[in-house]
């Protein structure tokens, strides 16, 4: 530390009496592409002049050909075609005296509008929340941070609500806690805003009970039917979830090797015709199924974690170590 | 270590409810053991910080990332305090004074990180700076038990209060920019000063101490 000898801890900086200068325009917003000139006066209880000063964007020099003196203690510059804005939080034009000395600095917000948001897809996981999610318009970025908001009514009545709890599932993701009513369509659409303007997507219509899905079965548990070869068998405990609701889960999918088998309202299964000495991964997934007499089935849970068993083999042992890796 | 993090996470947490009293979570432990402790904590902040500041120092984008940058502090209301002081006035410290320098400094700094985090825009720095408040609301609370272990008041004006009235918020934004930048220097050079303070302390608080407290409480 080179410190003056008696101050501890060194001292950070040493402060000038008043603002030094002022740039104009302070911290505007921009279009991608536009061009602009901005201002840098020095105050008058400062000796600078327009000669003395020099620019930076983001660190780095800009040239002299694009300076012009407009007084004698205030320069200019011309920005041309910008490009998006390197940071979020807005491009760094700094006038700088001679020396290297900061006298003033201005946030440029160089970017696009939002684009509508697409792909709202919503889920319930009891009846009496959802969760949505959505992905961002644009296929590059908008160089600007923005803003989205999820809202949704019920159809026909008139009250707008706003979803307050984002990135529940996800950066574009929202979470409605409570308060929603069944048997009722709601309207649902994300605005997306910046600096630069607003984009509102498309409006959703759905009902809950539509959209109801459950966790995936848990206590998946995969073993071998005896000495059969070819033959495993599964077993699963239903979400405990689904337990309190009025229906129980009709349908349980199991996905092996491509082929889907559907299982029915049991918790258990029998693989066959699998292939002797070979590791399987299972993963099971659930479909509540006819809610309140619906006949129509919910959304697919997710698939529980893999768990893997492997089928016996009898004859010679021999072979290639790690025989029969492990199908999906 | 990181079990030390989660310890004064906790803590925060827990404290932060309105239900509860406020709680002294070092109380049980007797000064010298506090006081070790809260040294360990300005460690693990500094080191928290580096990390902290270099995602956020990217955020605010060049030349404010840059090593050598060294703006001139312009001359708004000083309303981060300074860790630096005389070398012999800090030398000659008595053990409350030095103590309530640190826990009003760090009180101040908190409620000045508090306001960043409702601003900044991108979620991991959100996430990042809500870490580093809730180890530094632990911080806080570590001093006052020391203090109050030490049998020293606790310097009035809660931690956690607003902003003090007075202190103009940034004119433009790159100013806020600027106040950023500082905040961040100020909170680095605290943590500095604050282990050699409680290296200090340690020196001074004699084990004996420590014992007499531990049977006063029946242990």
């Amino acid at each position: 530390h080179q410190a003056l000898p008696n101050r501890f801890p060194p001292p950070l900086s040493v402060s000038p009496a008043a603002d030094p200068a002022v740039i104009s325009p302070q911290d505007p917003t921009l279009l991608i592409g536009s061009s602009l000139v901005a201002t840098c006066t020095v105050s008058p209880d400062f000796p600078l002049k327009a000669e003395d000063l020099y620019w930076t964007l983001n660190g780095r020099r800009l040239p002299a050909a694009s300076y012009a003196a407009l007084g004698p203690s205030t320069l200019s510059v011309a920005l041309a075609r910008l490009n998006g804005s390197r940071q979020q939080s807005g491009d760094n034009l700094v006038c700088h005296s001679r020396d290297g000395g900061i006298l003033a600095g201005s946030c440029l917000y160089v970017g696009l509008p939002p684009e509508k948001p697409v792909n709202i897809t919503c889920w319930s996981k009891n009846m009496k929340d959802l969760t949505c999610k959505w992905a961002p318009g644009t296929e590059g970025e908008t160089f600007l941070h923005t803003n989205y908001t999820l809202k949704y009514k019920r159809r026909w009545y008139g009250q707008d609500n706003t979803c307050q709890e984002y990135h529940t599932a996800g950066t574009y993701s929202c979470h409605i806690p409570k308060d929603l009513a069944l048997f009722t369509p709601y309207e649902i659409w994300v605005e997306a805003s910046n600096r630069l303007g607003v984009a509102v997507s498309d409006v959703v219509m759905l009902d809950i009970l539509d959209v109801v899905t459950t966790d995936p079965p848990s206590d998946v548990h995969v073993s071998r039917v005896g000495d059969l070869e070819d033959q495993l068998s599964v077993r699963w405990s239903s979400p405990p979830a689904l337990k309190d609701f009025l229906f129980q889960a009709k349908w349980c999918h199991l996905l092996l090797l491509q082929v889907v088998d559907d299982v029915g309202n049991q918790t258990s299964c029998r693989l066959a015709g699998l292939r002797p000495g070979t590791v399987y991964f299972v993963q099971v997934r659930c479909n509540p199924f006819s809610i309140y007499g619906s006949k129509k089935a919910g959304i697919w849970s997710d698939w529980s974690n893999p768990t893997a068993a492997s089928t016996p083999r009898s004859g010679t042992p021999g072979g290639p170590c790690g025989q029969g890796r492990g199908e999906k | 270590g990181d079990s030390w993090g989660i310890f004064t996470f906790l803590c925060a947490a827990l404290c932060n409810l309105p239900a509860l009293p406020a709680l002294n979570c070092s109380e049980e432990l007797g000064a010298g053991q506090s006081i070790q402790q809260t040294y360990d904590l300005t460690r693990y902040l500094e080191h928290q910080l580096r990390t902290l500041a270099g995602t956020y120092l990217n955020y605010l984008g060049p030349p404010f990332n840059e090593p050598d940058f060294n703006p001139p502090r312009l001359a708004r209301a000083e309303r981060v305090p300074s860790a630096t002081v005389d070398l012999d006035l800090w030398r000659g410290l008595t053990d409350n004074a030095r103590l309530a320098a640190n826990y009003r400094a760090y009180s101040r700094l908190l409620c000045y990180l508090r306001v960043l985090d409702g601003q900044v825009g991108t979620a991991e720095l959100r996430h990042r700076l809500a870490h580093f408040c809730a180890s530094l609301q632990g911080l806080v609370l570590s001093i006052g038990g020391v203090m109050s272990s030490l049998g020293y008041p606790l310097p009035t004006g809660p931690a956690g209060t607003p902003a003090p009235p007075g202190v103009p918020a940034a004119p433009n934004d790159f100013l806020k920019k600027m106040d950023d930048f500082w905040l961040l220097k100020e909170l680095q050079t605290w943590l500095w000063r604050s282990a050699k303070d409680f290296n200090r302390l340690k020196k001074k608080v004699p084990p004996a101490v420590v014992t007499l407290r531990l049977e006063a409480r029946g242990f």
